[in-house]
């Protein structure tokens, strides 16, 4: 009795030692990912604003190795003050990183959001 | 002499035999267990120190190009090596801040070049070169094979490293700065390990010169 005891308690630590660091390496590896996806945000986030040709428009980049691929929608903004002036050529953009699940689903990871002033650069 | 008990307790063969295949069997566990917590770490920790590396590589790229002003421009230059694997060179002129880790301290040197050399395996030398006019035309003429300007190596190994630049009026990115595209923004693709995908960063840059 106090044999099998003693078994199963060390088999209880090992069990949970080893579902730790399986733990731990899954958070590295989300943290990694997580950092790449904003880099990603912030490299489609720049591309898209500081285009001199910004226009309205919705699109999506082709998917990478991991099945991520972004959404850049660019909606141009129709704002006025209270003097009922126009605020000109001021758009939204907003990147979202998608990815096709294994059973069919779309998830967004992120997202990004930004104006941006077509004059301004 | 007082006579032998025969009630003295002690452990039978069998129970021995039981206890040291427990111990050897506790102890082979307690070893495959470790074995596998020090591979794991250290696998956890290569993939968190190359993860570190891309990071740093792509802000020491981000805080040059954000370094350059209105008088700066970009350079790019590229040499085929072998069967249509190229070495290029992105030169940053007028930008004496860029990729500033100390070695760039003369004023004349006007051309900071970011250098991806092909090196023996077919892996990926980055190099920052720190160049004056003298030796930026020599290197050329050389296709930059000859030259001895000062440098820092910023990455030894790489697998992959490419530019592209940003065409406002075709909105495409193209692969050379021929003509006289004017681009503001770059496209940096690089793989240091085969292990991780490429990854992909953009900077934005003032650009005075308008090749």
């Amino acid at each position: 009795m106090e044999l099998l005891m003693a078994l199963a308690l060390f088999t209880v630590a090992a069990v949970s030692l080893a579902g730790a660091l399986n733990l731990i390496s899954l958070t590295v590896g989300e943290s990694i990912d997580d950092a790449e996806i904003r880099e990603q945000l912030r490299a489609a986030v720049l591309e898209a604003t500081r285009d001199p040709a910004i226009k309205e428009e919705t699109r999506e980049t082709n998917p990478n190795e991991r099945g991520i691929y972004f959404r850049i929608e660019v909606v141009r903004l129709d704002l006025k003050n209270d003097q009922g002036e126009g605020l000109s050529n001021l758009y939204e953009v907003k990147v979202t990183a998608m990815r096709e699940t294994p059973d069919g689903r779309t998830e967004a990871l992120d997202t990004a959001m930004t104006y941006a002033n077509a004059n301004l650069l | 002499m007082p006579p032998r008990s025969s009630s003295r307790k002690a452990f039978t063969l069998l129970e021995m035999m039981l206890s040291v295949a427990v111990f050897v069997l506790l102890v082979t566990s307690a070893f495959s267990l470790v074995g596998a917590t020090s591979e794991l770490m250290t696998e956890v920790s290569e993939v968190q120190n190359e993860a570190a590396q891309r990071m740093r590589f792509i802000e020491v790229c981000r805080a040059a190009f954000e370094s350059m002003t209105g008088n700066s421009s970009l350079e790019f230059h590229y040499f085929d090596r072998s069967g249509g694997r190229f070495d290029t060179y992105l030169a940053l002129v007028d930008a004496p801040d860029a990729f500033d880790f100390g070695a760039n301290t003369q004023d004349e040197i006007r051309r900071v070049v970011l250098a991806a050399e092909i090196q023996s395996g077919g892996y990926i030398r980055t190099r920052v070169y720190y160049m004056d006019d003298l030796s930026f035309d020599e290197a050329k003429k050389s296709d930059f094979q000859q030259h001895d300007a000062p440098h820092v190596e910023l990455i030894p190994r790489m697998r992959q490293l490419s530019w592209r630049f940003y065409d406002p009026l075709t909105r495409e990115w193209k692969q050379t700065l021929d003509g006289n595209l004017k681009s503001n923004l770059v496209e940096l693709t690089f793989q240091i390990d085969a292990s991780s995908p490429p990854m992909r960063s953009v900077y934005w840059h003032l650009n005075g010169g308008g090749r």
